[in-house]
């Protein structure tokens, strides 16, 4: 069990099929031109944002991660790229379990954040995650990520409580060709991709496939093996309308390491299978106006089962007991949006959808129970710039759940744009996040759980009362934006203000065998304020250099308090990213950051206070061509400046002394374009 | 007038002649909206004396010329087809004006001595010089002007450099090709340009061409200046265009003045009339505030005439 599995790249030999099967484009012959060309139809380029903005204009701060961001950064996994935005908190419960938050970071799962990819909400309502590590998207099909650093309920709906992270994967049009990738090195890094996109008609395919395997934290069993294929394709139904179908599929076991009570759980492994379905149909109806339509599945199937080990209680030891902690969640969600200018000074979008959200948890996770949860929404967000330096963006989102009942989430941002590419911005929201199933209706724990020789007990963990309410938060933003227009310098200031009140938390009310110890209850509330700067210059000689910090004060304003002195988020971090640009054949990157003191997940005691940490990541990566191959070779050297603990449970527990310790680590990337 | 064109329209299906003893020929090379837009267009911009010259609308697919051709006919050959249907017929004296014809189709023309010796010629591209013009008066600051060319626009880069170089643009061009390099390609070229100019030319008439540069247009946020209203539409943001109205307005002049005392050789080949049009969110998108069309064609309209002094 503690010896992880061998790599098993099942899936990678669909992505070769896919590019054996590869169709090519025809070869064009010269002919004199038909003068009906000039006139002829143009298929129109649709946008994916809900009015699409200069950040100049829009009404919250807006970090963007561009391509050149992600292959400079040397990340190897989309989580690593959020240590460079401002606020952003990355930590790992295990090698597998990465958690990415924004000014608050309380545990493994970071419910508090909205995450779309193509405009796909992957925010499991099962525990309320994300769940980074089977994602079914890869580095190289990422074109840019959108983050949206504040409340944007309005736009996004629920979950969309401290920020909004959007991920925008590349069109199909712009990846003809068959590419194979591979990334070896230390930690058992040994992964391998396949990229196959062609065109046949008008319709544009992309296939990947992929094996991403690591062996987790040394001294951990945390270790990871996923396959996982994709495919998008866009249909060209004529110069005004779009289909687009999305489909992933990943799999894989997953180590996982008792972290809870010695004895009781055992080391193990545990099964992932995720796949999702998502189809999309835009209409341009002219210059002002364009509709769309989607339709995705999303399925996730967590299988956890195991027996118990020989754990002592009260005078007492548990015999074997088969023990089920399995969840699967299935999101069914349907939308509609038009999008309209109705004057030329007011653009419109509105729209609305239902959703159903069908999870089942395991006998010890929620007493293999299904539950559902229906949602219908509706927006409306409007943008209003009158003559002049003023602009106004006012929005609305009403959501219905089964569960919880109605909330309104509204919004009204005004921006004095005084010259040109530069603004300031005065916003006020509020939001709310629904609570995950596993808060709203969890049964954690072991009903009559079989004793050593004879009889039964209850081991009761964590409850939730199914009267568990949604979380609020009214935000208060006030911004300055210079975008580079006339310079090549954007800068964007950002000071904040935001009332956080009903959260979700456990709070121990039992004593874990006649009831539980722990329910999930709106018990807490906190101010969260600071300050955040934003800054990119690019040099001369095509060098660029991103830097970000952060100021984060979290004030308790629970009764009673949440603790002595919370620190859920590190006063001050920053992150700085210089990236040259070598005659384009060789490109280098040089990326550090600092996360300031920081408590541990779950966790208030002063022991279990992380140290500040300093992280530098470097890049180097040659383009060449090898037998007339194009190829990149890369080399990336990961926290070259030593040991560190990172985000997870500090507990400091002489059971669990094998901390995620990040070491220095390097991996190697060779990627090769098989067509010359 | 409703009436009228109705007639015309069916007189221009049918192929049938309206004057027997008419002088002016119109040859349409299609049936279609494109070319009863010209159509209106040339009838509305014919002077009294050229109306009475009586005119003949057929469309080049259905005309069978009589053996003796009528002395001092004026044949409008409208499009290519039209233009490679009067290469076939016996003209005797007639003149030839060719219209609605792109620029790369009347060299080709010529060097396949399909073109007749008497002719006039009106393009249905834009001068160079006043897409460099517009790109200066919509982005004053501008300094490079990329542009991007397949094998038929390529010969327009000289030309198009010293325009830009009176303007004291730097040309930035880029040949493209298709295959999996031009998504690399293009995101090059806008980063390396405060605007792009896309002009006509095969390649950019392929889907997934022009779906690149679009979205490399958005995404590196630099504006695209097109040759057509349908670029606007499908997300440039801006176009510089001829109407098939406007073109038929100049045809109609240039026969006008073969009709009547003029110097015909003198006469343009660019058309006179032109639009511009601006995708108002596009520019929103990518954070430039233009003036209105009219606006930018009313200084382009100027700009031109301090050409022409």
């Amino acid at each position: 069990m503690n010896t992880p599995p061998p790599f098993n790249y099942g899936l990678i030999g669909f992505g070769l099929f896919c590019s054996i099967s590869s169709l090519s484009v025809q070869a064009q012959t010269p002919q004199p031109l038909s003068e009906e060309a000039y006139w002829g139809e143009v298929p129109v380029v649709m946008s994916a944002t809900r009015i699409a903005q200069p950040v100049t204009d829009a009404p919250v701060a807006v970090t963007v991660i561009d391509r050149r961001m992600i292959d400079a950064s040397g990340a190897r996994e989309i989580p690593e790229l959020f240590r460079m935005v401002p606020g952003f908190i990355v930590g790992y419960h295990d090698g597998h379990t990465p958690s990415v938050s924004y000014h608050m970071s309380d545990e493994r799962y970071s419910r508090r954040l909205q995450v779309l990819v193509d405009g796909r909400s992957i925010y499991t309502t099962a525990i309320g995650a994300v769940p980074w590590a089977t994602l079914h998207i890869t580095m190289d099909d990422i074109e840019r990520i959108e983050v949206v650093r504040g409340p944007n309920s309005a736009s996004y709906g629920a979950n969309s409580f401290l920020a909004v992270i959007n991920i925008i994967t590349r069109e199909a049009v712009l990846d003809h060709g068959t590419s194979v990738k591979t990334n070896l090195g230390d930690d058992g890094v040994r992964e391998l991709f396949v990229r196959h996109g062609g065109g046949v008609g008008k319709l544009d395919y992309r296939v990947s496939a992929g094996f991403i395997g690591d062996d987790g934290f040394d001294n951990r069993l945390d270790y990871k093996r996923t396959q996982l294929a994709s495919l998008r394709a866009d249909y060209q139904l004529s110069s005004s309308d779009v289909i687009s179908f999305q489909g992933g599929v990943a799999t894989g076991p997953r180590g996982v390491e008792n972290r809870f009570i010695p004895d009781l759980s055992v080391d193990r492994e545990k099964e992932l299978l995720n796949h999702h379905e998502h189809i999309k149909w835009q209409r341009t109806l002219g210059l002002n106006e364009s509709l769309s339509v989607q339709f995705y599945h999303i399925y996730q199937r967590n299988f956890e089962t195991f027996y118990n080990g020989a754990y002592s209680i009260a005078g007492v030891t548990l015999a074997p007991n088969y023990l089920d902690f399995s969840r699967r969640t299935d999101r069914y969600d349907l939308e509609l949006q038009h999008n309209i200018n109705l004057a030329e000074t007011v653009r419109v979008a509105w729209g609305g959808g239902v959703r159903d959200d069908q999870v089942w948890g395991g006998e010890n996770l929620m007493g293999d129970e299904e539950i559902h949860n229906h949602l219908k929404h509706g927006f409306i967000n409007l943008e209003w710039a009158p003559e002049g330096d003023w602009l106004l963006n006012a929005g609305a989102m009403v959501e219905d759940y089964s569960t919880t009942g109605t909330e309104v989430s509204p919004r009204l941002g005004v921006n004095y744009r005084f010259s040109p590419g530069q603004s300031l911005r005065l916003t006020g929201s509020k939001a709310i996040r629904a609570p995950s199933m596993f808060e709203y209706a969890t049964d954690y724990g072991i009903y009559n759980a079989q004793l050593d020789p004879s009889g039964t007990m209850n081991l009761l963990f964590w409850k939730g009362t199914q009267q568990t309410e949604v979380e609020k938060v009214t935000s208060y933003e006030f911004g300055y934006h210079l975008a580079p227009i006339q310079g090549n310098m954007s800068l964007d200031v950002k000071l904040f203000h935001d009332e956080l009140t009903d959260l979700i938390f456990k709070v121990g009310t039992g004593n874990c065998i006649t009831s539980h110890c722990d329910t999930f209850l709106n018990s807490y509330a906190f101010t969260i304020q600071g300050a955040e700067l934003e800054a990119k210059f690019t040099f001369v000689d095509s060098s660029a250099l991103y830097f970000a910090y952060s100021y984060v004060d979290i004030k308790d304003n629970s009764n009673p308090p949440y603790g002595s002195d919370p620190l859920m988020a590190p006063e001050h971090s920053f992150s700085l990213l210089y990236m040259m640009d070598f005659n384009h054949e060789v490109t280098a990157g040089v990326g550090f950051y600092f996360t300031d003191w920081i408590q541990g997940w779950e966790a208030d005691e002063p022991e279990a206070m992380r140290a500040p940490v300093r992280r530098l990541d470097l890049k180097l990566a040659r383009q060449l061509d090898l037998f007339g191959y194009e190829t990149e070779l890369a080399l990336a050297a990961r926290n070259v400046l030593g040991k560190y603990e990172e985000m997870e449970v500090l507990s400091h527990d002489p059971s669990f002394p094998n901390l995620n310790e990040v070491d220095s680590s390097a991996y190697v990337t060779v990627r090769i374009q098989l067509d010359r | 007038m409703l009436l009228r064109r109705v007639v015309l329209t069916m007189l221009l299906v049918l192929g049938v002649c309206a004057n027997a003893d008419a002088r002016l020929l119109l040859l349409a090379s299609q049936d279609s909206g494109l070319y009863r837009s010209f159509q209106q267009g040339f009838e509305a911009g014919l002077s009294p004396e050229s109306l009475d010259q009586g005119i003949t609308f057929t469309l080049a697919s259905d005309y069978r010329p009589a053996a003796q051709a009528n002395s001092g006919n004026i044949i409008i050959a409208a499009g290519l087809e039209a233009a490679k249907k009067v290469a076939s017929i016996n003209l005797g004296d007639s003149r030839v004006v060719y219209t609605m014809l792109p620029q790369s189709s009347y060299q080709w023309l010529r060097e396949n001595n399909l073109l007749v010796e008497k002719h006039q010629v009106l393009f249905v591209d834009q001068p160079l010089h006043r897409f460099v013009n517009l790109a200066q008066i919509a982005f004053p600051s501008i300094k490079t002007l990329g542009f991007m060319h397949g094998d038929v626009s390529a010969k327009h880069t000289e030309n198009l450099r010293q325009d830009a170089a009176r303007r004291k643009i730097q040309l930035n061009d880029v040949s493209l090709q298709p295959g999996r390099h031009l998504a690399k390609v293009l995101d090059k070229l806008m980063t390396g340009s405060d605007a792009v100019l896309a002009l006509p030319d095969p390649f950019l008439f392929n889907r997934r061409t022009v779906q690149s540069l679009l979205l490399a247009s958005l995404r590196r946020k630099t504006p695209l200046i097109a040759y057509s209203e349908s670029y606007v539409k499908a997300g440039a943001l801006l176009a510089l265009y001829s109407s098939p109205e406007q073109i038929g307005r100049h045809t109609a002049e240039l026969v006008n003045c073969l009709t009547e005392v003029c110097d015909a050789e003198n006469q343009k080949n660019h058309p006179k009339y032109f639009s511009v049009q601006v995708n108002n969110v596009v520019a929103r998108q990518l954070g430039f505030k233009l003036a209105p069309a009219y606006e930018l064609q009313l200084k382009l309209e100027s700009e031109d005439a301090r050409h022409a002094e």
